[in-house]
């Protein structure tokens, strides 16, 4: 684990003036079972003001289910959930004042866009001048000007996106919430909003509470990431963090691609080193202070392997060859056979200078001391 | 039916739904021979016999008997049309929210009442209408009247009878529409700040408004052309104008006049449903397609 030191937020660094300050959201031991099976176990939770926090996993893992009870739609089993420090489990969810934007967009299609941006407003008898001013100003900030008068129906995906986005930011919600907003749109579309949305959360100053399963989406757009698990939260971090110090072989593999190794045996080995030997055979070497021992899991990132036709000077060293190699954007992902018939995933960017090792050649693997990861051997 | 075909280069682009056109055939046939072309030589026989030309027409507009039973018959099938959106919107939307097990045993009883005709439950109302029948003793024993009712024939007895058949043809349309609401519009709006009144007065009933035309027209026509229950409910003053067909038809024996009212009822019909659509087509302008 890393240093614990409060993160400093992108958000602080911000030279813009906010709209408004973002509510603190507390959830003590929130909890959730559906006729004794557990959709949430119950859960602490703190989320800062103004944070843009990521709660994600994979399908099942009781992400949805949080928000769920955040909103207001799924009572609690168990458990407070404070906005800025008040608790608001007895409240409706009309009168708990949060924004939120639908996986579908949930657009009133029967209103004009105009007139879904205006609705929280009205629901919250703002003066129709005021209304008329505001809705004008959330399209704007959206881009979506000439856009007033149109049906929903007659948009495109995202745009339909950013007008929930204004519809849920038009009054000021100290709380956004966001069950994957992007989850229906295409690959480019969805970077794109990715952008727009972060740009919107600097812009509007809001805590914004956001769902997805993808965990680009979520590093790219996080303050901090709560990684969830068969209905518990794993690990809360940055993005970072969670990456280069995950505390399980879940987080390890679910953040990105891990080459995953139990470690069999651990001896000490100078200067400062320690031996490791994993169960299919390979000897590695990692730093002392890494905290390793026999039956935990090591990790290293397919991006810190070097490739080469010759054993280097590096602290970690392994022979083997090529069973297929992969062009992805800009990237070549090796797979590459070592000891014990198993595969060790690489990825190298693709330059010029680069070779590229043919399928059965032999190749070499190296990668620094620091890059052997401890990954704690928790379920 | 099968289109000339202009075969290309390489012929017509295939389609999954290629031939399937054959299938209109048979049911385009049948009503062809047994609904077209009888309602031809109806119109046909009510403009050229006995002699050629509007006299039917004549009486039909000319007769009170005629023109009273006309506005009767449209006055009546618009109260059942209100009674039965009235009754059935409250109920579909509680069946609509039901899921599962309940939702099945709510459909088998709106649906049960469609097992028995309408002649034998009309006979039902008829015991519970007339002057010794089970509801003047259920006032009389109430102490609510002191003397027996005359509610048989009567506008009531009718409006009832009516209702009771027809509400199923409204409940279920609305069920349909109301089914088709996604639920996340009303989260977004409950979030939204909208409380519960708001909620369904500003998405949940704008939205349910094509299931109500829905209903609302089947059951209006429909109501329009009913026979059986007010000819054992209604009596000579309430009649309505499919009786009066029949009466012209089957005893006076006037088939030149039957014809001419039929063809009146068709046209007020059919005016009255494109009316309808119109007026449907502009209040529902983003939903209403």
């Amino acid at each position: 684990m890393l240093d614990p030191k409060p993160l400093e937020s992108l958000a602080d660094r911000r030279p813009e003036k906010r709209a408004v300050s973002g509510a603190a959201l507390r959830l003590a031991a929130l909890a959730k079972d559906y006729g004794g099976v557990t959709a949430l176990a119950p859960t602490d939770l703190e989320v800062r003001p103004g944070e843009f926090f990521s709660l994600i996993g994979p399908s099942g893992s009781g992400k949805s289910t949080l928000l769920g009870m955040v909103a207001g739609f799924v009572p609690p089993s168990a458990g407070r959930i404070l906005i800025d420090g008040a608790d608001v489990v007895a409240l409706p969810p009309y009168r708990r004042n949060i924004g939120m934007v639908f996986q579908n967009y949930a657009l009133f299609p029967h209103m004009s866009v105009a007139e879904n941006i205006a609705f929280p407003l009205r629901m919250r008898k703002m003066p129709r001048s005021r209304i008329e001013a505001r809705v004008k100003e959330m399209l704007e900030t959206v881009r979506l000007a000439g856009f007033a008068e149109r049906s929903p129906a007659q948009l495109s995906g995202g745009q339909q996106q950013r007008v929930a986005l204004a519809r849920a930011a038009a009054y000021d919600p100290a709380l956004l919430l966001m069950d994957e907003p992007l989850g229906a749109l295409d690959k480019n579309l969805r970077e794109e909003m990715q952008y727009e949305i972060k740009r919107f959360h600097s812009k509007i100053g809001a805590t914004i509470l956001y769902v997805t399963h993808d965990q680009d989406e979520a590093a790219t757009m996080s303050d901090r990431i709560a990684i969830l698990n068969g209905g518990r939260i794993v690990q809360v971090g940055r993005p970072r963090e969670l990456y280069e110090a995950p505390n399980s072989p879940f987080v390890a593999s679910f953040l990105g691609e891990a080459n995953l190794f139990e470690v069999a045996a651990v001896s000490n080995a100078p200067p400062m080193r320690l031996r490791v030997v994993t169960r299919e055979g390979l000897t590695l070497a990692a730093h002392q202070h890494a905290r390793i021992e026999a039956g935990v899991m090591i990790c290293v990132r397919p991006e810190a392997i070097q490739i080469g036709s010759s054993g280097g000077a590096a602290a970690n060293s392994v022979e083997g060859r090529v069973i297929d190699v992969v062009y992805t954007a800009g990237m070549l992902r090796y797979r590459i056979e070592v000891m014990g018939g198993r595969a060790v995933i690489v990825r190298r960017p693709l330059q010029r200078q680069v070779p590229i090792f043919e399928v059965g050649s032999p190749v070499y693997l190296s990668w620094d001391l620091a890059d052997t990861i401890l990954v704690p051997n928790t379920p | 039916m099968a289109e000339a075909a202009t075969p290309g280069p390489g012929g017509r682009p295939w389609t999954l739904y290629r031939g399937y056109a054959v299938l209109l055939l048979p049911p385009g046939l049948f009503l062809a021979v047994f609904f077209l072309w009888p309602l031809i030589r109806v119109v046909l026989r009510s403009l050229l016999e006995p002699h050629p030309g509007l006299a039917n027409y004549g009486r039909v507009f000319g007769e009170a008997a005629f023109a009273r039973a006309l506005s009767n018959t449209i006055e009546t099938a618009g109260v059942v049309t209100v009674l039965c959106l009235v009754i059935a919107y409250p109920l579909a939307y509680a069946i609509a929210r039901a899921d599962g097990r309940r939702l099945k045993l709510f459909m088998i009883f709106v649906l049960v009442p469609l097992w028995t005709s309408a002649v034998i439950r009309s006979f039902g109302w008829m015991i519970v209408f007339q002057r010794q029948g089970v509801l003047n003793d259920l006032l009389l024993a109430l102490g609510i009247t002191h003397s027996r009712l005359t509610l048989l024939p009567g506008s009531l007895a009718v409006h009832v009878g009516m209702v009771h058949i027809m509400l199923p043809f409204m409940i279920l349309p609305l069920i349909a529409g109301m089914r088709g609401i996604d639920l996340n519009l009303m989260r977004a709006a409950d979030v939204l700040g909208a409380p519960p009144r708001r909620r369904f007065l500003e998405i949940f009933l704008p939205l349910s408004l094509p299931g109500v035309s829905a209903g609302v027209a089947l059951v209006f026509m429909t109501s329009l052309g009913f026979f059986i229950t007010p000819a054992l409910l209604g009596g000579a003053r309430h009649t309505m104008a499919a009786v009066l067909i029949e009466e012209e038809a089957n005893v006076q024996l006037d088939w030149p006049l039957a014809s001419a009212l039929a063809t009146t009822l068709l046209i007020v019909t059919t005016v009255l449903y494109l009316v309808y659509l119109r007026l449907m087509r502009r209040s529902l302008p983003l939903i209403g397609r």
